[in-house]
Parts: structure tokens; sequence; C-alpha cells
């Protein structure tokens, strides 16, 4: 017996270092370039990213998506299939800007290799983060970083996205870039739409009974957005904060307060009854809720609803 | 202050709160005799493997999560009873098996997400006017069973032996409070939220034992301070814009340690 115990961290010890040569050894022998035929594999962190390489790569590529369908992408933790995704891929793509708090630690634990990666919120026209509601999440990278809300930054990232992708796989490049011309005349079609239904309400307010997800969507259409929270989907609000909004929404004539649907309509319905207002959803679009999976609703869809939402908000039609 | 009669939401924080903190106040009065100091954080970690299985299997996750805390609660005593633990180690048990439970089946459902926090934690700021009528009526059969029974339950947290020889079912009362309390930190949690419940069913109650010297007036002392705290708290939390519900608990302490000082001066 204590023979048997005496030998046994050896072999353990051995164990680890087998496994360890093995692994290497994989991925030394089994370069992760493209060859061709071979399906890329992309990991796009949310929703938007991945709908957008999805349309880019077309059959060229398989896209996962990290977030699954409902969670809240700054609370997410990966499970060990997500690691093993990461371990597969040939590009990851990511919003950062501290958007994904749990991705860095991510790519550490699972980096056998370095990881290509791009993140989409590099080099764009970012809103800072301000106010006195911001959080220690969002903060460090003091940043809004709901920037796919803003149809022409997203023609942006789709050209990112090309480039990334190109340079992926150089044989594909022509593809990609049809493809993109594709997704970005779908962008601007959408963009056309928000603006010619958007300018008479110019100025106007849209009240969201949760965090301030939507400051680029107003930015680039003139509106004002109200939130019950600032940038951080966790911070409390306190009861004045509360009773401001509802005095500042009475003030305004908000007819509709819009809520996300992933965190419940429950504030936003108690709101409604205290201005005499409607409820109506607003999607931040950066993931699909629950039972959605398996694309029953585009990024196009979300956006379209929204517009009709927001005219709703204003026109009470 | 006139906010607390222009805004429906803040009379309902008032209203909920105040029934929430009684009932548990009330509760834990026994709960802290007991040595059960600690049942609303443990109870609060069941609840949550109780939501997750009702939305993996998509029925009433709230009544499904009701029912898994009422079979934990009566577990622990039963733990506590056969295995003669003390009661810290019967809930300590039962929560970390709770929690892993949980997490397991939120992550085989799919949903570990927002809408499982929002069915676990409610906000004292966002109350239906149907939850304030719900609190009222936990609030008042919590006072009417605790009535009724009183010395029953007085006799056997003081000496369980003599009351189980003197023919009291010690048991089957046993079970009662255990009920009570999960039902009580369940629906009080999803109303107010946990930070509030686990404080309620402790602070009060302390404050209430170490300053009564009978048994009734604990009681009475706790339901006082819980209310108060409810009532202060949301004032002082209005007045200086902070959290209502942190601002709820450090005003609740606050009334503990006055009590506090007071009794060692007296």
């Amino acid at each position: 017996m204590i023979a048997r115990h005496r030998w046994f961290p050896f072999a353990a010890a051995a164990a680890v270092l087998a496994a360890a040569v093995f692994s290497t050894a994989r991925t030394i022998g089994f370069p992760l370039r493209s060859e061709a035929g071979r399906k890329l594999k992309i990991v796009a962190t949310v929703f938007p990213l991945a709908e957008f390489a999805r349309e880019i790569c077309g059959e060229r590529g398989e896209v996962l998506l990290l977030l699954p369908a409902g969670a809240d992408v700054h609370h997410w933790l990966p499970r060990i299939s997500d690691v093993r995704k990461l371990q597969a891929a040939d590009l990851l793509i990511s919003i950062g800007k501290g958007l994904e708090p749990w991705l860095s630690s991510l790519v550490k634990g699972s980096a056998a290799r370095t990881i290509p990666a791009m993140e989409a919120a590099e080099g764009l026209d970012l809103i800072p983060a301000g106010g006195k509601a911001e959080e220690a999440e969002h903060s460090h990278g003091s940043v809004d970083p709901h920037v796919w809300l803003d149809f022409g930054q997203d023609m942006k990232i789709v050209e990112a996205l090309t480039r990334a992708l190109s340079g992926t796989a150089p044989e594909s490049a022509a593809l990609f870039s049809r493809n993109a011309e594709g997704v970005n005349a779908r962008l601007r079609r959408l963009d056309e739409s928000y603006r010619a239904s958007l300018d008479p309400f110019r100025g106007r307010s849209f009240f969201i009974a949760g965090h301030a997800a939507f400051a680029y969507l107003a930015r680039r259409y003139g509106l004002v957005q109200i939130s019950l929270t600032g940038l951080s989907p966790d911070a409390e609000t306190t009861p004045r904060q509360t009773a401001a909004a509802i005095s500042r929404a009475k003030a305004e004539g908000i007819k509709t307060v819009y809520f996300e649907p992933s965190t419940g309509d429950k504030m936003a319905r108690l709101i409604a009854a205290e201005i005499g207002a409607d409820v109506r959803p607003l999607y931040p679009g950066h993931n699909l809720e629950s039972g959605q999976e398996g694309g029953a609703m585009t990024f196009f869809q979300f956006m379209e609803r929204n517009l009709e939402n927001l005219v709703h908000g204003f026109t009470g039609r | 202050m006139d906010a607390f009669f222009e805004y429906a939401f803040l009379q309902r924080a008032v209203g909920a709160g105040v029934c929430i903190a009684v009932a548990c106040a009330v509760l834990g009065v026994f709960l802290l005799l007991r040595k059960d100091a600690m049942i609303g954080h443990g109870l609060s970690h069941i609840a949550f493997a109780g939501i997750a299985l009702g939305l993996l299997i998509r029925q009433w996750p709230m009544a499904v999560s009701l029912a898994v805390a009422v079979v934990a609660a009566l577990g622990i005593m039963k733990l506590k009873e056969s295995a003669g633990f003390h009661g810290d180690t019967a809930i300590a048990v039962c929560s970390s098996l709770g929690m892993a439970v949980g997490v397991i089946l939120a992550s085989i459902s799919g949903r570990f997400d927002a809408s499982l926090l929002s069915y676990l934690f409610g906000d004292i700021l966002a109350i239906e006017p149907a939850e304030v009528v719900l609190s009222a009526l936990m609030a008042l059969a919590v006072l009417v069973i605790t009535a009724v029974f009183y010395h029953r339950f007085m006799f056997m947290t003081f000496d369980r032996e003599a009351a189980q020889a003197a023919g009291v079912p010690v048991r089957r009362l046993d079970a009662l409070m255990s009920v009570a309390t999960a039902i009580t930190v369940v629906l009080g949690m999803k109303i107010v939220g946990i930070l509030l419940v686990a404080a309620f069913l402790v602070i009060p109650a302390a404050a209430g034992l170490q300053t009564a010297v009978r048994f009734k007036s604990a009681v009475g002392i706790a339901a006082v301070v819980a209310s108060a705290s409810v009532v202060v708290g949301l004032a002082a939390a209005y007045l200086l814009d902070w959290p209502a519900s942190g601002t709820i608990v450090v005003v609740s302490f606050l009334i503990f340690g006055i009590l506090f000082l007071f009794r060692r001066r007296a």
C-alpha cells in the first residue's frame, strides 16, 4: 500500500507531462491556418457580430456565437464547451471596450496558441461613458460599448470584419467583399428607413426603464434617451432617481415606456402606470432572447421591430 | 417628503416593505433562539435551485421554487434532528447543494440569464399592487400562526424536552415553523429582494431579544424595529439619494446599535 502511494505522485506528474506534450504536439502538428476546402471557424461574442460574420462568410465559414440566447453579456460565465470552441477558432470577433469582461480570461485559459482576434469597437467613433451612474465594469474602457446600434458604425464593422476574414483566408477575399457589399446595402436601407421614419421626431425623448443602451441610436437620429440607470446594467436605482425619471417622463409627455426583453417588463409597467403610458420592448440586439434559438429573428428584424416601436411611442400608432 | 404622497411606487415600497419586515421579524425571534439565524440565506440558495428547476420543466417557476424551499426547510429540520448537527451545519449543507444543483439545472435548461434572476430577486422600488396585498396576507398569516401557537412555540423553544414530555407536538410545530419560514423567505425575496429578507430575519429580532425582558415584548420590539427601519430607511434613501435596500438594512443596524448601547447603560 505504502509503495503504491509513493509512486502515485510520479505517475500523476508523468501523466500531466504527457498530456501537455501531446496537446502542444497537436497544435504544432495541425496548424489551424485555413487550407482550401475546410470551413473557417469563426467565433463571435455577440449576436450582431455573428450575424454580420455569417453573411460575409457565406458557405465558406461556420460562425459560432458564444453568448447563449437570453444570457446577459456582462455576467455570462463560459462553459468547457466554449473553451473548446475557442481552441478550434480561426478568428475570434468581439466588441471589446469592456462589453465582454469574461473574454480575456477565457482566451488566456484556452490559449495553447494565440487565437487571431479582432475587436470591432477599435477605430470607431465611440461615445464616451459619462455621468455618475458609471460602474467599474464599463468604466475601465470608459466608452459606451453598444456601438452596433449605430448602423453607420455597423458598416465600418462589416468592412473591418471583411479585412480580418480576408487576412485569415486570402483565397476567399473576393467572395467576402462581395457578400460584405450585400450586408452593407441592407444596413444602408435600414438606416434610410430609420431616418425617414424618425426625422419628424428629432429632439424628442424616448424613455427606457432599464440601462442606457441606446445612446448610439439616439445620436444617429437626433433623439434623446432617458434611462432609469446609467450604462451599467447592474446599477441599482435610488428612490430619488426613480422619482426624477418619472417626473421627467411626465414633463416630456412620454406615451410609451420601453423595456429590454431580457430583463423583463416589470419596472416599465410600474412606471407606465404612474405616468399613464403603455409599454413596448426595445431590443439592444446584442443577443437573442431565451426560446429564440434557431434563427427565429435576425438582427435586421430586431432593428425593424425597434423602429416600429419607436414610431409607436411618438405617434401612438 | 412630498414624494411619498406623489409617487405610488414609494407608497407600495412602504406598504409591502413593512408587511414583509414584520413577518420576518416575528419569525426571526424564534429562529434566533433556535440558532437558525442563517436560514434566510440558506433558503434563498435553495430557492435558486427551485427556480432553475421550474424553468427547466417550463412550469410555474415560482410555485416550483416554493415547493422546493418547503421540502428543503423540512429536510434541514430532519437533518438537525437525526444527524445531531447544529442548525448552521444543516443549513450550510442544504444551501451548498441547492446552489450547485441550481447552477447545473440553469445551465442544462440554457436559461442562465437575467430572467432567472428576475424570478428570484425583487426590488423594493418595483413592487406591483398585487404584491402589496400578498405581503399583507403573508404578514397576517405569520401573526395568526404565532398568536395561536404562541405558548407552545415558546415552551418548545426554551425547553424542547420538557415541552415534548408535556405533550406539545414538537415535531409538527417545528414543521409548521419551517414551512412558514420557507414561504416567507421565498415570497419576500421575490417581492423586496434577498438583502432585505435576510436582514429582516435577524437584525430586528436581535434588537428585540437583547432589549426586552419578556419574550412577548421581544417579539413586539422586533416588529417595531423592522417597521421603523423600512419607513426611516426609505426616507433616508430618498433624502440622501442612496439605494433603498442597502439604506434600510443600515438603518435597522443603527437602531439595533442604539438599543444595544441603551441596554448597556441601563
